[in-house]
């Protein structure tokens, strides 16, 4: 069946592992069938080697509601993309879909350039309290930011991963060495005249940017990862879906496993006296950046950002990122915050849909 | 015309403030222009002590703005601008945009580093030259949001910026309904504005008069019929995607004695990585493919008439949009074919003039004399003079050349598209003969900068001091 003929055709673009197609099926098994069937909107799931660029066709073993056979269907008009790609031939094939008239895409890619981002950041005046203070990477700028900053982060240009991120900082009276170098789950201690070489070894040729760091907050000898959800529930309205606290590196001293908290109830025990002073403002900054990035990245409509805080609880962007593909989210206990990140990109997909239908441009 | 800077000056209502001269020849109240943007304002006389400077970029004028103009007109203050007293009041700029694709995320800095030679000659057009997605723009606002050219700090920001009056493109990744919607806003001023395939341009040129005997024989196949047919007409034919540049999807089929080894396809696998072909023997008429899809040297099959038919329906090419045409017998030297790449290009007066000239000499062995397929540059007298000896007339044949590529140009004027660039190759077979091989709307400029790098910057200057001239503006030498 050619669902395109019916002119409110949509889909997710989801990631080969079956993990993806899993969660949003349950979703629209549980939730959508019958709004769906009231609507007249036919929504298919599918990876991008299910796309038949040539034949403009999409190979679909579900399409919902669920009555409707799946097979061979016409290209969804709008797509909801939820996947990564890295292959080369994929990346191609995501660009030929990209400049088809006839598609519309949400969230095109997942992954970005964070020091684009910082730049388009940099460029909103309102910005400057939540963005540490960024140089494109050069030897000159690290010499000087290793001398005259206590804290350098390195942060890389195309992996959004506090793994990846290299943090510099001059040792305390009982370290050992002039600076000591964190990377991931690894610290090195050395001296003055070996910090260049030492750093440069451990970018091991990825692509950095200088960043003024700070000393980050810590909570029960952890470093405090804050990740705040975002997401358009409609146009021009982004919304705080979720925020929490996680532990994906390791500092000096310190061991631990994978962690994920809610991060209203850490900021509560750790400030008891500002908390929705710092809540809010962890709100606001994300809400603002989404804002501000949108208008250069108009696909845009559901991402997350990762920060670190000062010792007075203040947020400082480190990462931006898509759609979330290490799913943090799904380790939560309260599972529904999951469902409804889902759930969301579902309704804001239908709604596109119906807005396209009525605009005529189906 | 005066070079100015702007200053902001805090006061409550819409103001410039401008040099004493220029204000008797305005109305007490004026509207500005800057891009697409208009804002009416009182025009007020500078303190005669600031008026200083203005008749060069380095030395402009500093005139002032109250801040509500200049985030209406969205002025970057890090810009030196020209300033025209018009008919209406105040035009300010050359504002200048680089029409971006739909690639949002990947426009950074690091990619602006690819337009980054065309600014060289800033000094000489100053204004704001920005970039931007059409994806990007604001329609209500007439704004858009993208990169600009930070000339003192030599590097590219982001920003909220005024549409452009006329827009450069040089990207085919561009969806036409905002393309089509630019195109009016700017009536008319977005230049190189359809992305043209082999094909379209064919059919544009193919009844043009002048144009016609240089064209080699050219069809759309859509069937292995139109292939054999071509086979039997000629020995070799050269299959090329209508979309695609830089040699990329080409293939070339010879036709091949039967030398007894009588090869078909029983097995076929491929993507885009990867290909496999099984053989078995079969009879009938043979065919070599030089196949340079995925690969640069050119991968070597011999397939009988079946297993080539068999070959081009798996491969798409009756799906794809390929045109063929007969592989001309071109000139060589040291055994390696060559074309000409010549580039065309608008002036200031609007005028097609001849910017530059290179020989593209095949890789040894290759038939694809692409600069992206190992193909190297070299100046056409000496190329010629290697082909053809010392005794040839290599004036009269570069003559014949830009004869021919002004009559493509002229041709191309006529479709009603704003065209200013064009990479033209043309090839001369081992006769001597001239042949119109394709042109390019977005040309690479690779084997002038290696070839030469003076001819090269003034090819990349060009675009700007015509789109300067189209928003009204001249460049500081003129």
């Amino acid at each position: 069946m050619e669902l395109g003929t019916t002119g409110k055709d949509i889909g997710f673009l989801v990631n080969d592992d079956g993990q993806q197609e899993q969660i949003i099926s349950n979703i629209l098994d549980k939730y959508q069938a019958a709004s769906l069937m009231n609507k007249d909107i036919s929504i298919s799931i599918f990876t991008l080697n299910n796309i038949d660029l040539l034949n403009r066709l999409v190979y679909t073993k579900k399409v919902f509601p669920s009555n409707q056979s799946a097979g061979a269907i016409k290209i969804p008009s709008i797509i909801y993309n939820t996947s990564v790609h890295y292959r080369k031939n994929h990346i191609r094939k995501l660009r030929q879909l990209f400049d088809d008239p006839a598609i519309t895409f949400i969230n095109k890619v997942n992954h970005y350039d964070q020091e684009m981002i910082y730049n388009i950041l940099a460029s909103h005046s309102k910005s400057s309290d939540f963005l540490l203070c960024q140089y494109s990477f050069d030897l000159d700028t690290l010499k000087y930011a290793v001398q005259e900053w206590e804290h350098v982060f390195l942060l890389p240009v195309n992996k959004p991963d506090f793994k990846k991120m290299i943090i510099i900082t001059k040792s305390s009276y009982w370290d050992p060495g002039d600076y000591l170098i964190f990377l991931g789950e690894d610290v090195w201690s050395c001296e003055k005249d070996q910090v260049l070489n030492d750093t440069l070894e451990m970018m091991n040729d990825d692509q950095y940017f200088i960043v003024r760091g700070i000393y980050p907050l810590n909570w029960k000898e952890k470093k405090i990862e804050a990740r705040v959800y975002v997401q358009k529930i409609k146009m021009n309205e982004w919304r705080v879906i979720h925020m929490i606290a996680k532990n994906d590196f390791m500092g000096y001293n310190h061991c631990f496993i994978h962690e994920t908290h809610e991060l209203d109830a850490i900021l509560q025990e750790i400030f008891p006296n500002t908390y929705q002073y710092v809540i809010d403002k962890f709100k606001n900054d994300s809400i603002r950046s989404c804002t501000h990035l949108e208008k250069f990245l108009p696909d845009l409509a559901s991402c997350y950002l990762d920060y670190l805080m000062d010792e007075v609880g203040n947020p400082y962007l480190v990462f931006f990122s898509g759609w979330e593909q290490q799913e943090w989210l799904s380790r939560m206990k309260d599972q529904s915050v999951w469902t409804q990140y889902w759930g969301n990109a579902l309704s804001y997909l239908i709604q596109q849909g119906a807005n396209k239908v009525k605009e005529g441009n189906i | 015309m005066m070079w100015v800077r702007i200053e902001e000056i805090i006061l409550k209502e819409d103001i410039i403030f401008i040099p004493q001269s220029l204000v008797s020849q305005l109305e007490a109240t004026v509207s500005i222009r800057f891009g697409q943007k208009r804002i009416e304002a009182q025009v007020r006389a500078l303190p005669v002590l600031m008026e200083l400077g203005g008749e060069t970029f380095e030395h402009p004028q500093t005139i002032q703005m109250t801040p509500s103009l200049i985030q209406e007109l969205l002025i970057v203050e890090s810009i030196h601008l020209q300033m025209m007293i018009t008919e209406d009041g105040i035009q300010l700029g050359p504002v200048i945009g680089l029409l971006l694709g739909n690639e949002n995320y990947r426009y950074n800095t690091a990619y602006m580093r690819r337009h980054s030679d065309i600014l060289g000659i800033y000094h000489q057009v100053g204004g704001l030259i920005c970039a931007f997605s059409p994806e990007t723009i604001d329609w209500e606002k007439k704004s858009a949001y993208g990169l600009y050219h930070n000339y003192f700090n030599q590097g590219w920001e982001y920003g909220e910026l005024p549409l452009p009056e006329v827009v450069y493109r040089r990207n085919s990744h561009t969806k036409p309904q905002p393309l089509h919607r630019l195109k009016q806003v700017t009536g008319g001023k977005v230049f190189n504005s359809e992305r043209l395939g082999k094909w379209d341009i064919y059919e544009i040129i193919k009844d043009c008069e002048p144009i016609k005997p240089f064209i080699p024989e050219t069809q759309m196949i859509k069937n292995f019929s139109e292939v054999d047919e071509f086979l039997n007409k000629y020995e070799k034919v050269i299959l090329k995607p209508t979309y695609l540049s830089r040699g990329r999807g080409i293939c070339v089929i010879e036709r091949v004695k039967d030398d007894g080894k009588k090869l078909s396809i029983n097995h076929y696998y491929s993507n885009a990585n990867y290909k496999m072909f099984t053989m078995v023997g079969d009879y009938g008429k043979h065919f070599r493919i030089h196949d340079y899809r995925y690969f640069d040297e050119g991968e070597i099959f011999t397939f009988s008439s079946w297993a080539l038919q068999t070959f081009l329906e798996k491969e798409d090419f009756f799906v794809t949009p390929y045109l063929i045409q007969p592989l001309l017998p071109l000139a060589k030297i040291n055994g390696s074919p060559f074309d000409v790449r010549i580039v065309m290009q608008k002036n200031e007066s609007g005028e097609w003039i001849h910017s530059g000239t290179e020989c593209r000499i095949a890789n040894h062995g290759n038939f694809l004399t692409n600069i992206s397929r190992g193909g190297y540059a070299l100046f056409l007298k000496e190329t010629l003079q290697q082909a053809f000896g010392y005794h040839m007339n290599t004036e009269l044949i570069e003559k014949e050349m830009l004869q021919l590529c002004y009559q493509f140009c002229q041709a191309m004027d006529q479709t009603g598209e704003h065209y200013a660039e064009f990479g033209i190759d043309v090839a001369i077979d081992i006769e001597g003969k001239l042949w119109f091989i394709e042109a390019n709307v977005f040309p690479s400029f690779k084997g002038f900068k290696h070839m030469n790098y003076d001819n090269y910057l003034s090819i990349r200057y060009q675009p700007l001091l015509y789109a300067a001239q189209l928003d009204g503006f001249a460049s500081q030498e003129n």
